[in-house]
């Protein structure tokens, strides 16, 4: 893992105490609510439906136990005894008071943490590969460079008031986890001839009201380019993203109104008339902290064959283990997706309990990934029934990561000030009826994802299943699209057709895996499926028995 | 783009002292929202003042990064205009000399806070100012100290 | 917040103020007593002057730094507080779900 030198730390003490001080001149009256917003927002405070909400970053989704054990007790002291993690890698906790804030900071300082730009129209926490360092398929640990960027972004002043939010993913491997083209900027990273890191740049991809899905902006930049290219890259979207209409001042909308070669070449423009000896010493750092990730890679063991006599650790073994590139260990997801539950939620007491068992079984690490679930990543293969029986414990063994039923769900209008539908009663009632009918037939690569309105925090445009919560006079109405990607084949769902009121939604959800499974042939996915049928078969069957009973 | 004579009330200087204004002539006035680089001659001996409409258009730090980089230290560059007490670190960092502040800016926001300004917010960042500096400049052993 | 229109449907509504607390970022209601965390004593503005006048009181609040986001909020009927906005219910409601963990803390209160 990273770890923090004097700099580092004096940099999220002093930015802590700067917090502080903002909030006492704003209950002094001396700024204005207006003014406080965007101060507050770039430390992860909102303020919500019921409460503030603090958003506090987990960079690239990486966590000691000792992080881990403090975001329980924040959960314990501040809130009301539990958080919520989320698709960035980030947790929110949503009972925070602003009194309290600066304290919180203090305390996440003390375990080199912070809630720097995990709001606000700045670079927000940069994501990645929740399995980066411990995937077998992955070319380039995706860390230090991820680790790079927050550095190189962290109070960047000339990006703190950009035109609007702006998301950064980074991966490294074949498959992509971090839904990379549906960022801003995603940058893919491999390994050159030489053996030097190279880095795909794409550009423009996002959810929200527009989906896009990134393209490709440069390939292979070299590690001592890729920084002087984003800050440029960041640059002309300062200067010409558009301010007057929030819904159009996204880079996506700025890379296909200016088109991607007139962007390009405004980029390189920009380059090639400034002094680029600020970022001399970028690789020097990037060698620095790759040191540090190395320095943590766990050394080999030897294989264990693991007993598959017991049915139901041999299913969480194939659901929730996955093949480690280093001998002897596995990575265990832990899902937070248990029949009924709120998808990401995470108690307190649950928290302590998964530090210490990472303390105990994996190498003191912890991941978040945004699919809202956390990864041991470093378990002996000999420790995985150990960690399984303390997981069974604990109520955290629910086997069924990849599945339908674990679901993505934002906060939606149980808390959210933007929502427009509640999100997390349909994620619950759904995990349930979904474990059930995916333990009878094999519902695996279908992805069920849920946002409470148009803003897609729960990512519902990039999911086999998507369901979009809308408010139809007053009533909440749900959308639904399908055959939506979120990894290296990313593509926006379409969307199938009316909404559905939340009583009738789960019947036309399972209408529709009916028609899927009618219709597979030889184990195809939900989104083969529907490039080789179209529409029209699963609209049929979603909408028939309603237009039967008009 | 107009030549005018522009008084700000009071002058937060780079060092963070805040002084009693004087008065600015002849200075090359420019709007970030309509305005570029390109505008400024090569070799301009005016001084550079970039107004802020509003807080939130953060348009004018780069365009005022861009000039300190095509410029170099000579060129004067002096912010006005709607900015908070938070956001001089900003400005400077970004290339800034000088930011004006009206005697009404300086009473809604607060002497002291214009005053502290820099000593508050965070001064050390990793990436170092155009003029050098950074903690990775001192992590690698390039600052000049 | 601009001022509400009161036209359309709502124009003959009832209203009550509502705002959240700068402290704590609770809801609150405007009452005779000042701001409750119920809407169930809330000043009903029940004509466009009325209404005015709990807008303007909104404002005041707000620059006194007690208050943010103060607005008005069209009630569904003449009698009971229920507001016609599906978000303004859940808001007055809280969050549907039982909450996990144990309720600790001091934002429990």
């Amino acid at each position: 893992m990273y770890t923090y030198d004097a700099h580092d730390q004096a940099l999220v003490d002093a930015r802590a105490h700067e917090f502080r001080d903002q909030v006492a001149r704003r209950l002094a009256g001396q700024i204005s609510e207006d003014e406080f917003k965007p101060l507050r927002l770039q430390n992860g405070l909102y303020l919500q439906l019921h409460a503030y909400m603090l958003r506090v970053a987990i960079p690239y989704g990486v966590l000691s136990a000792d992080q881990l054990r403090m975001l329980g007790f924040l959960a314990e002291r501040y809130d009301r005894g539990y958080g919520h993690f989320t698709t960035r890698q980030n947790i929110q906790y949503n009972w925070t008071q602003l009194s309290d804030v600066a304290d919180m900071l203090d305390h996440l300082a003390s375990v080199q943490m912070h809630a720097i730009q995990t709001s606000g129209n700045c670079i927000r926490n940069v994501t990645t590969d929740a399995y980066a360092g411990v995937a077998a398929d992955e070319w380039v640990d995706p860390r230090p460079v991820a680790e790079l960027l927050r550095q190189w972004s962290t109070l960047h002043p000339e990006f703190a008031f950009l035109p609007r939010k702006f998301k950064i993913a980074v991966t490294g491997a074949a498959e992509d986890r971090a839904a990379m083209k549906f960022h801003d900027i995603g940058i893919a990273a491999s390994l050159g001839e030489n053996g030097e890191p190279l880095f795909d740049i794409w550009v423009g991809g996002g959810q929200g009201r527009t989906p896009r899905v990134a393209v490709l902006f440069e390939a292979g930049v070299s590690l001592p380019n890729l920084l002087p290219v984003l800050d440029a890259m960041l640059r002309v979207y300062n200067l010409h993203g558009r301010r007057d209409n929030k819904y159009k001042a996204r880079i996506k909308i700025l890379v296909a109104e200016m088109g991607l070669e007139a962007y390009r070449d405004e980029v390189y423009a920009d380059l090639a008339n400034r002094d680029g000896s600020v970022f001399d010493e970028a690789p020097k750092e990037y060698a620095r902290i790759e040191a540090q990730f190395a320095a943590a890679q766990q050394p080999p063991l030897t294989p264990t064959n693991v007993d598959r006599t017991d049915p139901a650790f041999a299913a969480w073994l194939d659901e929730n283990v996955m093949a480690h590139r280093v001998e002897g260990y596995a990575a265990v997801t832990i899902s937070l997706k248990s029949k009924g539950a709120i998808p990401g939620d995470a108690t307190a007491d649950q928290m302590k309990a998964i530090a210490d068992l990472a303390e105990r079984h994996s190498a003191s690490e912890v991941r978040v990934t945004h699919r809202q679930n956390l990864v041991l990543p470093w378990v002996p293969q000999d420790e995985l029934r150990a960690v399984f029986d303390a997981l069974v414990e604990l109520g955290l063994a629910e086997a069924n990561i990849g599945l339908a039923s674990d679901i993505i769900a934002c906060p939606g209008l149980d808390y959210c000030a933007l929502a427009t539908a509640r999100s997390i009663p349909v994620a619950q009632r759904l995990s349930i009826e979904l474990r059930e009918r995916e333990r009878r037939e094999d519902l695996r690569g279908i992805t069920v994802n849920i946002s409470g309105c148009i803003n897609a925090c729960g990512h519902h445009h990039a999911a086999t299943i998507g369901i979009l919560g809308l408010n139809k006079a007053e009533q909440e109405n749900y959308q639904v699209t399908l055959a939506g990607r979120a990894d290296e084949g990313a593509q926006v769902g379409s969307i199938l057709g009316p909404g559905f009121d939340a009583e009738s939604l789960p019947s036309a959800i399972h209408r529709i895996l009916d028609a899927f499974q009618a219709l597979r042939k030889d184990g195809e996915d939900l989104a083969s499926v529907y490039a080789r049928v179209g529409k029209d078969p699963f609209k049929q069957a979603a909408f028939a028995p309603l237009e039967q009973a008009a | 783009m107009t030549d005018q004579t522009n008084d700000g009330d009071w002058v937060l200087e780079k060092s963070g002292e805040l002084k009693p204004g004087s008065s600015l002539p002849d200075s090359l006035n420019l709007d970030p929202d309509t305005h570029g680089p390109g505008d400024v001659p090569l070799g301009i001996n005016q001084p550079v003042l970039i107004t802020f409409n509003s807080f939130a258009n953060g348009r004018g730090f780069s365009l005022a990064r861009q000039l300190r980089e095509r410029h170099g230290p000579s060129l004067r560059i002096v912010a006005q205009g709607h900015l908070l007490p938070d956001q001089a670190r900003h400005a400077f960092q970004s290339g800034f000399d000088e930011i004006l502040i009206s005697d009404n800016a300086l009473k809604a926001y607060g002497a002291h806070a214009w005053d502290t300004a820099l000593q508050t917010a965070v001064g050390a960042l990793y990436l170092g100012e155009v003029s050098g500096g950074g903690i990775w400049s001192r992590r690698h052993g390039h600052e000049l100290t | 917040m601009g001022t509400t229109k009161l036209s359309g449907k709502n124009a003959d509504r009832a209203h009550i103020l509502t705002a959240n607390s700068l402290l704590t970022g609770r809801s609150l209601y405007w009452t005779p007593e000042g701001w409750s965390q119920s809407p169930d004593n809330a000043i009903r503005a029940e004509n466009s002057e009325a209404v005015a006048e709990l807008e303007a009181r909104g404002k005041a609040e707000e620059l006194v730094n007690m208050v943010v986001g103060a607005y008005v909020v069209p009630l569904a009927s003449r009698d009971g507080n229920e507001p016609v906005a599906m978000r303004e219910r859940r808001r007055i409601a809280g969050p549907s779900i039982a909450l996990p963990g144990a309720l600790t803390g001091p934002a429990s209160a």
